[in-house]
């Protein structure tokens, strides 16, 4: 019965106990002061120097940065990667390079084989 | 960790366009914090400073960073002469519309709140007494370094200076007009 008469003092002393450091930033003197229209030039060159001495954009404006130079891709793009990609670029170059070639190969045997297959006619109706 | 961005400025000039990230990283949390305080918002602090980025950028694969100042001294200047073009436009223009900034999530409220503050005392001030003013009342930097940054003379600088500290306590010294309105 007494220890529960006594909780409640208890309570509040460990509430003063707890309250007993509380006190605002120079902010709040900086408020105050702006409130009560007294608030000097220097005071606000001062206050946003401090306000401001740690204000960073978030990552994504390098990624924003790096894409308006048309390297959006280059985050992620290690070396090797960029070697894979090179290689490929390269590998897929040749073979359309290769491609054209055979085209036009096969387009010079067919024309040659066409004419020779003339040739060979022409000189079986001679011969007859 | 001191990283010499000289040596990755020269692998951008070279052509390695991805060297570039390592230039930004390094040097974007105090070219953001310049501009803001430059030009008073964070939104018109991010275009500035893409745009000076991208300007950088375009010198540097074209050879006109000679190596001897250092990067971010060199970076500082663009910035800085980026933002008071910013200002004079903003001057000629007289619009006060302004977008939402898209990258300003690592900013408390206490610092939007003291960068309009700023920007309203420094409104009425020249481009360039504002300038000065902020990179020795507020970014802290010498009369001479100011004046290195903003391509002035030293002499220029103190009379910008002087000529905005009294403009500023006139602003604040004038008498409240709207004293007493319902």
């Amino acid at each position: 019965m007494a220890a529960r008469e006594r909780q409640p003092s208890v309570d509040i002393e460990a509430l003063v106990r707890d309250t007993n450091d509380l006190r605002p930033t120079n902010d709040f003197s900086d408020a105050v002061m702006a409130a009560i229209g007294k608030t000097s030039a220097e005071d606000v060159l001062a206050r946003a120097q401090r306000a401001t001495d740690s204000i960073a954009p978030t990552d994504d404006f390098v990624t924003a940065v790096m894409q308006s130079m048309g390297q959006g891709s280059a985050r992620a793009e290690s070396g090797w990667q960029s070697g894979v990609t090179r290689f490929s670029r390269f590998a897929l170059m040749g073979a359309a390079a290769a491609a054209a070639l055979c085209l036009w190969l096969s387009s010079r045997a067919e024309t040659s084989f066409d004419a020779a297959i003339l040739e060979g006619v022409a000189s079986i109706e001679v011969d007859e | 960790m001191n990283v010499d961005l000289r040596l990755v400025a020269a692998r951008v000039a070279g052509g390695d366009v991805a060297a570039f990230r390592p230039i930004v990283d390094h040097t974007r949390a105090s070219l953001y914090r310049l501009a803001a305080r430059l030009v008073g918002n964070l939104a018109d602090a991010e275009d500035v400073l893409q745009d000076a980025y991208a300007n950088a950028f375009r010198a540097l694969r074209a050879g006109q960073y000679d190596g001897r100042s250092k990067v971010e001294t060199w970076l500082y200047r663009i910035v800085a002469n980026a933002c008071v073009d910013l200002l004079r436009k903003r001057r000629e223009s007289q619009t006060d519309e302004t977008h939402q900034p898209r990258f300003d999530g690592l900013v408390q409220a206490e610092a939007r709140v003291a960068l309009r503050e700023l920007d309203t005392l420094l409104e009425s001030l020249q481009p360039l007494d504002r300038a000065a003013l902020v990179l020795v009342a507020v970014e802290g930097l010498s009369a001479k370094d100011a004046a290195e940054a903003l391509g002035a003379t030293e002499g220029a600088i103190e009379q910008r200076l002087v000529r905005a500290r009294a403009a500023l306590r006139m602003k604040t010294e004038q008498p409240e007009v709207n004293h007493g309105r319902a």
